[in-house]
């Protein structure tokens, strides 16, 4: 039997140490864990490094509250809305060092990281000048010869974020737990990560899971922390239980032109919540 | 029922672009793509596989709806099943996705794109929201369909970053098109050669409207308007007009 590992919010929150590099959960507006991040920012982290491939709304939150050192994402956005807001800002300004990523490139430093290598080779990538940065500046990306044919590819070098904060449907009290819908790099996240934070919408006996009723994206042996977050993606989508609620981001957007966003967050996400 | 706008003349001539047998993807910020595929599937009876970074894999066309995030799951309801971004980009690395779309700041007379930054990129006078797939998929999908906005500080010389290279997919053959709110442009070895223009737009506007030089041929042909018809069509896919949020008239 694996150990129970369901702590409550503000115990998983004290897990994450200041100057850790993390990754969540999702994409722009979809299944973001937007609960988990607002206690992130209420308990005042700094120095974080941040790393996902299109991340949106709970990076911005991050950005807004001060609480980032750097950011490698190969989109940040809003979307229609525009660049994620904080996040332009702190680019603009300089003060967080920006890691301009590719998606295809991200997919692969996550895969090596899963798999427990140094690097993964990619296709595509070059005549970019993202390579140029990656190479020189950053060391994360460098052009190799495929040791068979001489073909020229990039390696990626492995991602191994210190934290993958993950907003699941349901899960047992283990981290046997279940994505519907859309899962995007999360269950490489999983396994690349070196703690893994689950929050979920519903937290189920295990007997639920048996029976091939759902197919685990993370199980037991991933899972460091499972924390019960009833609408934990809010203003985000749910694919299945809620949609993105449009006029809570704009609301959160208008905040942000005020310098309110990190307490529009803590207002709105944490305090609802509770 | 509106009248078109040079928006919906454009969404027109990108779904024209997809062919029987491709395997069509759109990324985030998409709604002329989305609406393309709608165009294509609907109107042009054109049949190819629809694939998004929403993973959703074959959504009913008839039931999709544009909201301010093309990344949305309810955008695109009830499809077959999960096609994940990890499994789309495996497909591509293999030849195998053929069409994207993809929106620029900058684009220039070799067909690279900027998606990073305006201005030196660790001073930005403006970052921009980043390239996401643009530099992976750039040298991969055989077909790729820009987007962007006819002025002269958008269709430049040479792009203050190349995020996606032209050059390389001209090289490899590859075909790398792209549709504004005033013309269809093809991007050769020669340069940036006009195919079409859109309704009400001339040939002078079209060069006068770019910084990059363009190559007109002998013959340009000219896009039927989109009709009341579908106007309809494009119109019960996004009833509230989030198309033209994009600005592109």
């Amino acid at each position: 039997m694996p150990s129970p590992k369901l702590v409550s919010l503000d115990y998983a929150v004290e897990m994450v140490e200041p100057g850790s590099s993390i990754t969540i959960s999702g994409i722009t507006f979809v299944r973001n864990p937007t609960l988990f991040t607002a206690a992130l920012i209420k308990k005042g982290i700094k120095d974080l490094c941040f790393i996902d491939r299109e991340p949106g709304f709970a990076l911005d939150m991050l950005a807004a509250a001060g609480s980032l050192r750097c950011i490698r994402a190969a989109m940040a956005s809003f979307e229609l809305y525009g660049l994620a807001p904080n996040v332009r800002r702190l680019a603009e300004e300089g003060a967080v060092e920006y890691i301009e990523d590719a998606c295809g490139a991200v997919i692969a430093g996550l895969r090596a990281g899963a798999q427990g290598v140094p690097f993964m080779p990619a296709r595509g990538l070059i005549g970019s000048q993202l390579l140029e940065l990656h190479e020189k500046k950053w060391g994360t990306w460098r052009r190799i010869r495929d040791p068979f044919t001489g073909e020229e590819l990039v390696a990626v070098k492995a991602i191994n974020p210190d934290y993958a904060i993950i907003h699941v449907h349901l899960s047992d009290e283990y981290g046997n737990a279940v994505i519907e819908g859309p899962r995007f790099e999360d269950e490489l996240k999983i396994r690349a990560a070196k703690r893994v934070i689950i929050t979920a919408e519903r937290i189920v006996d295990w007997e639920v899971l048996r029976g091939f009723k759902h197919t685990l994206s993370a199980t037991s042996i991933h899972v460091d922390a499972v924390v019960h977050a009833p609408r934990g993606a809010w203003p985000t989508a749910m694919p299945g239980h809620y949609e993105a609620d449009y006029n809570a981001i704009k609301d959160y957007i208008e905040s942000s032109r005020e310098g309110r966003a990190r307490e529009w967050a803590i207002k709105n996400i944490l305090q609802k919540a509770q | 029922m509106s009248s078109p706008r040079p928006t919906d003349n454009m969404i027109k001539c990108m779904a024209d672009l997809i062919d029987n047998g491709d395997v069509v993807y759109h990324g985030l910020t998409s709604p002329l793509p989305v609406l393309a595929m709608v165009f294509a599937r609907r109107i042009l009876k054109r049949d190819f596989t629809w694939a998004s970074v929403i993973e959703h894999i074959e959504p009913i066309v008839e039931k999709v709806k544009l909201k301010p995030s093309t990344g949305d799951p309810y955008v695109e309801p009830e499809p077959l099943g999960i096609l994940t971004t990890i499994d789309a980009f495996d497909i591509a690395a293999k030849g195998k996705l053929t069409t994207m779309f993809f929106g620029a700041a900058q684009v220039d007379e070799e067909g690279n794109i900027n998606l990073t930054v305006i201005g030196d990129y660790d001073k930005p006078r403006v970052k921009l929201p980043g390239g996401a797939a643009t530099a992976y998929l750039f040298p991969l999908v055989p077909k790729i369909i820009l987007w962007a906005r006819h002025e002269p500080r958008v269709l430049v010389r040479h792009v203050d970053f190349i995020t996606g290279p032209g050059r390389l997919r001209i090289e490899k053959g590859f075909k790398h098109l792209l549709c504004t709110n005033k013309a269809l442009i093809e991007f050769t070895s020669k340069g940036p050669v006009l195919r079409r223009l859109l309704p009400g737009a001339s040939i002078d506007d079209v060069l006068k409207s770019a910084s990059m030089r363009i190559i007109v041929p002998d013959k340009v042909d000219v896009l039927e308007p989109v009709s009341e018809e579908e106007m309809k069509v494009i119109e019960e896919h996004d009833p509230q007009g989030i198309r033209y949020l994009q600005k592109m008239g």
